[in-house]
């Protein structure tokens, strides 16, 4: 339906006007005279007038005209017109980030090479950015097979499909051509980097090795069409290049808050040994020294208390304390006790004549604070002290700062997909006929809608205008 | 068959009384002399006596006839008995056309010569008719007239040309017709005319014949022929039907100027006051 089928069905209405009109104006067309005497002489005057109207009745020629093309249109007619050029849909599948725009352009320029005399329309992804010609956007930006599905519905009404795919693709076979999105495979192009605190994977094409820096090429492996590269980090700072860019990795930063007791040189020197941060407008992981944020590791958290006569009794298999030199600490030189009270997990206990006094270490809240009666972290060696930090803030947060795995991308494009990495020519295959054009319908049952209801609206002001013919009631001439 | 109430209800009998009134008002004065006009005027010398009837003027009642031959008795003159109107009345189906009915005014009118005739002593004669002598006798003239419809296809002409082979020629024909017939249906008039008959001719048209409305294309029958043409009653229609019935008219008129008759033309929507008065008491019609 387009925009005039509304305006003709209103104007094609009038017909009921002009029905309730004609019905109004049914009736006897007869006057009964007492003699035709004077009424002959008038009629020989006027007979050639006569003959003249009776020949030429505006309303009835307008009424039928109007209901003859409103019939007409009701067949909704339609012209077969055949297409002077073939309509070819053209699917062009996305290469990955940072290529789009060239690669669109030479694209264009290659279809309308192979395909002379067809008018081609192309269908882009949505993740393929700016548009760069007048082209449809395909609302799918997800996997290959939803952009294909989606362009199949947008292109039913078109004479051909052709499809630049990346790589050859299961159930493309019978919606057209299928032919290589590029005309030569890419080496070199990166397309995933994994890694973590002492290992990083990066995977390419094969052909070119991405240049690395940052950290040291441990070893390489070769498949089918791509190499994985394992290296050795050197730094928190890894830079990839490839043939798209270069892209810069960082290791995932691990965000810590400090509040109360965690001021001293001894904590400041912990935080950059495990590499802690203030984190960059997000929330910290883990609190240190906070006495009401969690989760949280709070030290001096303990009352003063004789310890002199006490001895220790600890869980060796709790996290916290797993491959800890438990020696290199010393719990209850501070004279410093949690006193004990319910709802709480003792790790370390003091225990006089026998019976545990009070704890050194004890867990809270469900396991998200952990307490400490002293301050091991600022009398112990530092490196026993961080492995202890380590651990504690494993116990509340889940993930040791130690264990924190990958790198993430913090300039430069994109990574692409696989598929897209690995793009290469391949075998065309799929038929694209261009013999067969479509004729194209084109109904102008609207027009002749619009028509009719012309024709009627004017029958109906030319019927409102003429004096009504039936007589009053009783006049009788 | 019409019911004489029905068109000559207790309504029109007061018009006719009314009338009657007025023309004896109009004329200065009652009683014998005192009226008619042309050839009888003047003419009263007595002619004898008749029988009495009920409703006859008692001032005439012969009380010296009464006295001797205890019947009443009345006197009447050589006058009166001129006065005799002959009525003709237009009976053809043209005159059943119009709103009200042409032949309802056309039978009125007639009836309303007759009974002026019979109250002034005179006598009152439908064509084709016996004469009907005596104003109590006035039911039976209604009772003609009830059953002269407008049935006939016998008009004025068929009528008048019977009038006319009649050996005796009526002093005072009135004739109550549409005058929508050709000229030539009015020469037995003529020969009447020319025979010393005072002709009075009431035209009587229907109100839409005088002034027809348009109406797109009609088709009209014509009652009196029984057939139909179709015309578009446009404004230019109705003009040249406007200036036919006025040639028409006229020629009429002219016609009539020329015979020496009275003429009126009325329209069905005309009372008889209207008429009488208004009409024919101007055009010299004898009254």
């Amino acid at each position: 339906m387009t925009l005039l089928a509304w305006p003709a069905i209103l104007m094609l209405s009038t017909a009921a006007i002009l029905i309730a009109l004609a019905a109004w104006r049914q009736g006897p067309k007869q006057r009964e005279v007492g003699t035709l005497l004077i009424w002959r002489r008038v009629a020989q005057q006027h007979q050639a007038t006569q003959q003249r109207r009776r020949n030429f009745d505006l309303l009835l020629w307008l009424l039928l005209a109007g209901v003859v093309v409103g019939a007409i249109a009701a067949t909704r007619p339609a012209w077969l017109h055949t297409q002077d050029h073939s309509r070819v849909a053209v699917f062009v599948e996305p290469t990955g980030p940072g290529i789009e725009q060239a690669n669109l352009d030479e694209v264009k320029a290659r279809v309308e090479a192979d395909l002379p005399g067809a008018i081609p329309t192309f269908f882009l992804s949505t993740k393929d950015g700016g548009v760069p010609f007048n082209a449809v956007t395909l609302g799918s930006a997800g996997p290959p097979a939803s952009q294909i599905s989606d362009f199949e519905r947008h292109s039913t009404d078109y004479d051909a499909r052709l499809l630049m795919l990346n790589q050859p693709t299961t159930g493309t076979e019978d919606l057209g051509r299928a032919i290589p999105r590029l005309t030569k495979a890419r080496p070199g192009v990166v397309f995933h980097v994994t890694g973590s605190v002492d290992r990083l994977l990066v995977q390419a094409s094969a052909g070119l090795a991405p240049s690395v820096t940052g950290a040291t090429l441990v070893s390489s492996s070769t498949s089918a069409d791509s190499v994985s590269y394992l290296y050795e980090p050197t730094g928190v700072q890894i830079e990839v290049s490839d043939a798209i860019g270069k892209r810069t990795y960082r290791r995932r930063p691990f965000g810590v808050g400090t509040g109360n007791g965690w001021t001293g040189d001894a904590h400041e020197a912990l935080l950059k040994a495990l590499q802690l941060h203030e984190p960059d407008g997000r929330a910290p992981q883990v609190w240190l020294g906070s006495d009401e944020l969690k989760p949280a590791v709070r030290v001096s958290a303990g009352e003063d208390f004789d310890l002199t006569t006490a001895t220790l009794a600890w869980d060796p298999q709790h996290a916290l304390l797993r491959d800890l030199p438990l020696g290199d600490f010393d719990w209850l030189g501070e004279g410093k006790l949690l006193a004990p009270t319910s709802g709480v997990q003792p790790l370390v206990t003091a225990v006089v004549d026998g019976k545990p006094v009070g704890d050194l270490v004890r867990l809270r809240d469900s396991g998200k604070v952990l307490e400490f009666a002293g301050d091991p972290f600022s009398r112990a060696p530092v490196a026993s002290a961080a492995l202890l930090l380590d651990n504690a803030i494993g116990v509340v947060s889940g993930v040791r700062p130690s264990e924190r795995t990958g790198y993430e991308l913090s300039e430069g494009p994109e990574l692409p997909t696989r598929r897209q990495a690995l793009a290469a020519p391949f075998e065309p295959y799929g038929e694209l006929d261009l013999s067969s054009r479509s004729a194209a319908p084109l109904e102008f049952s609207t027009w002749l809608c619009l028509a009719a209801g012309l024709l009627l609206l004017l029958a109906a002001t030319i019927a409102a205008r003429k004096e009504n013919p039936r007589p009053k009631p009783g006049v009788v001439g | 068959m019409t019911d004489t109430a029905e068109i000559f209800d207790s309504a029109f009998l007061r018009q006719l009384e009314a009338l009657d009134a007025a023309l004896l008002r109009l004329r200065g004065g009652v009683g014998e002399g005192a009226r008619g006009h042309g050839r009888t005027q003047g003419q009263s010398e007595f002619r004898g006596h008749r029988p009495y009837s009920p409703g006859d003027d008692l001032r005439r009642l012969d009380w010296n006839a009464y006295g001797r031959l205890g019947k009443f008795f009345m006197r009447e003159y050589e006058r009166e008995r001129t006065e005799h109107v002959t009525i003709l009345l237009d009976c053809s189906r043209s005159m059943a056309a119009g709103t009200p009915p042409k032949h309802l005014l056309a039978r009125r009118t007639a009836a309303a010569f007759g009974y002026l005739a019979l109250k002034r002593g005179g006598s009152a004669t439908l064509v084709g008719q016996p004469v009907v002598e005596g104003v109590a006798r006035f039911s039976r003239l209604l009772e003609q007239l009830t059953n002269a419809g407008p049935v006939s296809s016998t008009g004025v002409a068929g009528q008048a040309a019977a009038l006319a082979q009649h050996g005796r020629a009526p002093s005072d024909l009135v004739v109550v017709t549409d005058g929508l017939e050709p000229l030539e249906s009015f020469r037995p008039l003529q020969s009447l005319s020319e025979r010393r008959t005072s002709v009075t001719l009431v035209q009587v048209l229907s109100p839409d014949e005088l002034d027809p409305t348009p109406g797109g294309t009609i088709e009209l029958r014509g009652l009196e022929e029984g057939e139909a043409i179709e015309l578009q009653l446009d404004a230019s229609t109705i003009a040249a039907y406007r200036a036919e019935l006025e040639s028409h008219l006229e020629a009429l008129n002219t016609v009539s100027l020329r015979n020496g008759w009275t003429l009126a033309l009325t329209d069905s929507e005309a009372d008889l006051q209207q008429l009488f008065i208004g009409k024919l008491l101007p055009a010299g019609a004898s009254l």
